[in-house]
């Protein structure tokens, strides 16, 4: 059992950067329905030999074809959004990385040594920014049942989400992450359970000093 | 038959006690799929539906070939290729 994830704090610079665009742009735009601030990345890394840590290495960035794969939208069509609401059906909501690209990154990685751990990605405070008719539901930094579904469904170890929030007029953010749920239990048994994140900081500081 | 080198992903990786990559015999994935059920229970419903087909969370590649666009579970494994076992990287975004 993974229980901890280690990583170097800049790991999640370029995943960020891209988080705080899409963010600021849906701001902009003034409708979130239209522009969902969306961010995601494939976590790389390898597994620790005192077997309950991962360390993580990369992010890396994929296509995302939640709009266009055949089999994607029969998901959605015909599972997610009969069992998990009609907000689902916004085509800006969730991402599915291209398949090709997951196994073109797979293979990137184990050039260098690394392997899929998972993905990280972005939950936006959308009681405060989000259309009108959803702003009573509050922000909750725990998976939603659609995560549980895809945690449990694509069974990746490493699930990272980054909760955003406007206040004082700027943007926080902070992670949460999860293992799956067993593939077995039907979500009737044991359900996600969290993993501890850690940042260097040694590191910190000496990359500080150069 | 073939033997088939089937690469598995670290979603996979409790089936096999953490081993990435195993050797499965068959000639069609249909074969292999069996082959990996027999030597680590649990793989057949982890890749197929209650109904037999191609789960959507999870794509097949042998070698370069999703097998999803080809003959399905009647793809020819011939000895020597490698299976790529590809879990969907997928998630959501509401509070």
């Amino acid at each position: 059992m993974n229980s901890v994830a280690l990583m170097d704090w800049w790991m999640l610079t370029d995943f960020l950067d891209e988080t705080i665009h899409q963010y600021r742009t849906s701001l902009m735009t003034h409708n979130t329905e239209q522009h969902v601030p969306r961010s995601w990345g494939l976590l790389l890394g390898e597994f620790c030999d005192d077997g309950e840590a991962m360390r993580v290495r990369e992010v890396s960035f994929g296509t995302n074809v939640r709009e266009t794969d055949e089999t994607v939208l029969a998901e959605f069509d015909e599972v997610i959004i009969p069992c998990f609401g009609k907000p689902y059906a916004n085509g800006g909501r969730g991402f599915w990385c291209s398949n090709l690209d997951v196994l073109r990154i797979t293979r990137e990685a184990e050039a260098k040594g690394l392997e899929v751990l998972g993905s990280i990605h972005s939950h936006p405070d959308w009681h405060r920014i989000g259309p009108e008719h959803e702003r009573e539901l509050r922000i909750s930094q725990v998976p939603t049942p659609m995560d549980e579904y895809l945690f449990r469904n694509t069974g990746w170890p490493l699930n990272i989400i980054c909760y955003l929030e406007s206040r004082d007029n700027e943007i926080f953010h902070t992670l949460g992450a999860w293992s799956p749920p067993s593939f077995t239990d039907n979500g009737n048994g044991s359900g996600v359970q969290p993993i501890t994140i850690r940042f260097t900081l040694a590191r910190r500081a000496l990359k500080e000093k150069v | 038959m073939g033997m088939v080198k089937v690469r598995v992903p670290t979603a996979m990786r409790p089936l096999t006690d953490g081993t990435p990559e195993v050797t499965i015999e068959g000639a069609t994935l249909r074969d292999v799929i069996d082959g990996l059920e027999t030597g680590y229970p649990g793989f057949r419903e982890r890749l197929l539906s209650e109904e037999g087909t191609l789960r959507r969370f999870v794509n097949i590649y042998v070698d370069e070939d999703d097998v999803r666009f080809g003959e399905g579970l009647d793809t020819p494994t011939p000895s020597g290729v490698t299976l790529w076992l590809v879990p969907a990287v997928a998630g959501g975004s509401l509070p």
